[in-house]
């Protein structure tokens, strides 16, 4: 009885309300969606041309600054990373050195036919500076420095070793952002070189690519993939091939001949 | 005259927009989400995941798709709001 009667005097602490409210804070997030939205429709390159100015001092500012401390662009790769590339890139040398008599000699051959033809003497190309690229970007996307050249939608991304990497998407002022052909979802028609037999390639990212082919497809590890219409350059090297028995296709997995983390300059080519 | 809340709040804006020039994405999400959780209404966020989307983001033909940080910022930023609305956190 005596436990019932006794009063209970807790001072209740209120918590403070906050000077912002919850509703306005959705309203806000609102106003900047729809914003957005009504840019996406009407202006779609207005934020990238807004923003481009203000980024490319910073961008060139960061890429100074890691060439005057002699830092790699990909400094922020992890250790497996880079132990896991380090493993590729001996194997990539033990490949490449055992291909290079064949191709010296069809380099060779190459070269002299295209004399012959005159193709190269119609390709108008530019050498730019990249400013951002894959590990920085979400996305495989390079932003170029195209200073006072002249880069215009749809021109060809060709990297070192002649190795074809994308196309340009976006343009502003000295900026061009080109999405490479290992985007997700991009697809990219592609010839296995030195047979004909054309796929259709998938970006999955980071550098990479997919293919599912017919069991019966003749591709082995190691086998280039060029892209036709722009000299046969070369565009994905095969790094994996998954099959079984059960399947009656395989998946072929592919990636850049280059490394797209640390790439520092590329030509692009007008179309 | 700045009191101490603002003088952190400018640093935090200033490391951000430098990060998204400077520091891979992911670095730039992390410290965006952080600085979303600890202080009160980082609607800069929003701006963040703006900018990541444009500078690098792919043109899609779909909203969502060419938007889809700044649209995962808007979400975190809500739900933190709430979050710290609806609930206090106290050292024990």
């Amino acid at each position: 009885m005596s436990l019932l009667s006794t009063k209970m005097n807790f001072h209740i602490k209120s918590k403070p309300k906050p000077n912002i409210s919850f509703s306005r804070a959705w309203k806000i997030t609102l106003v900047v969606c729809f914003g957005l939205f009504l840019s996406f429709y009407f202006f779609p390159t207005l934020f990238f041309q807004v923003a481009s100015p203000v980024a490319r001092p910073l961008w060139s500012l960061r890429e100074r600054a890691l060439t005057a401390f002699g830092v790699a662009p990909d400094f922020f790769s992890s250790r497996r990373a880079l132990l896991n590339e380090n493993i590729s890139l001996k194997q990539r040398v033990r490949e490449l050195e055992l291909e290079a008599e064949d191709s010296s000699m069809l380099n060779t051959q190459g070269a002299l036919l295209l004399n012959q033809f005159e193709v190269s003497k119609n390709e108008h190309k530019t050498l730019v500076r990249v400013i951002s690229r894959p590990s920085q970007s979400p996305y495989d996307i390079l932003v170029l420095d195209i200073g006072n050249g002249t880069v215009s939608l749809g021109d060809m991304i060709v990297g070192p070793g002649d190795v074809v990497l994308g196309n340009v998407i976006a343009v502003s002022g000295k900026i061009a952002k080109a999405k490479l052909f290992s985007s997700p979802g991009v697809e990219t028609e592609v010839e296995l070189a030195g047979s004909g037999a054309t796929a259709i390639l998938k970006g999955i990212g980071g550098g990479n690519m997919s293919v599912l082919v017919p069991k019966s497809f003749p591709v082995k590890m190691g086998d280039m993939f060029v892209r036709p219409g722009s000299r046969d350059r070369i565009l994905a090297q095969v790094g994996a091939i998954e099959e079984s028995e059960a399947d009656s296709f395989k998946k072929v997995t592919l990636s850049f001949p280059v490394s797209i983390f640390s790439i520092q300059w590329v030509f692009v080519y007008a179309q | 005259m700045l009191n101490s809340t603002n003088k952190k709040r400018i640093l935090v804006d200033t490391l951000l927009l430098l990060s998204v020039f400077w520091f891979p994405w992911w670095v730039t999400c992390v410290f965006a989400v952080l600085a979303t959780i600890v202080l009160e209404f980082f609607v800069e966020s929003l701006i963040v995941g703006i900018l990541l989307d444009t500078l690098y983001g792919i043109s899609n033909t779909s909203f969502i798709k060419s938007f889809p940080l700044t649209l995962l910022f808007a979400l975190i930023f809500l739900i933190s709001f709430w979050t710290k609305d609806h609930f206090t956190f106290t050292n024990r």
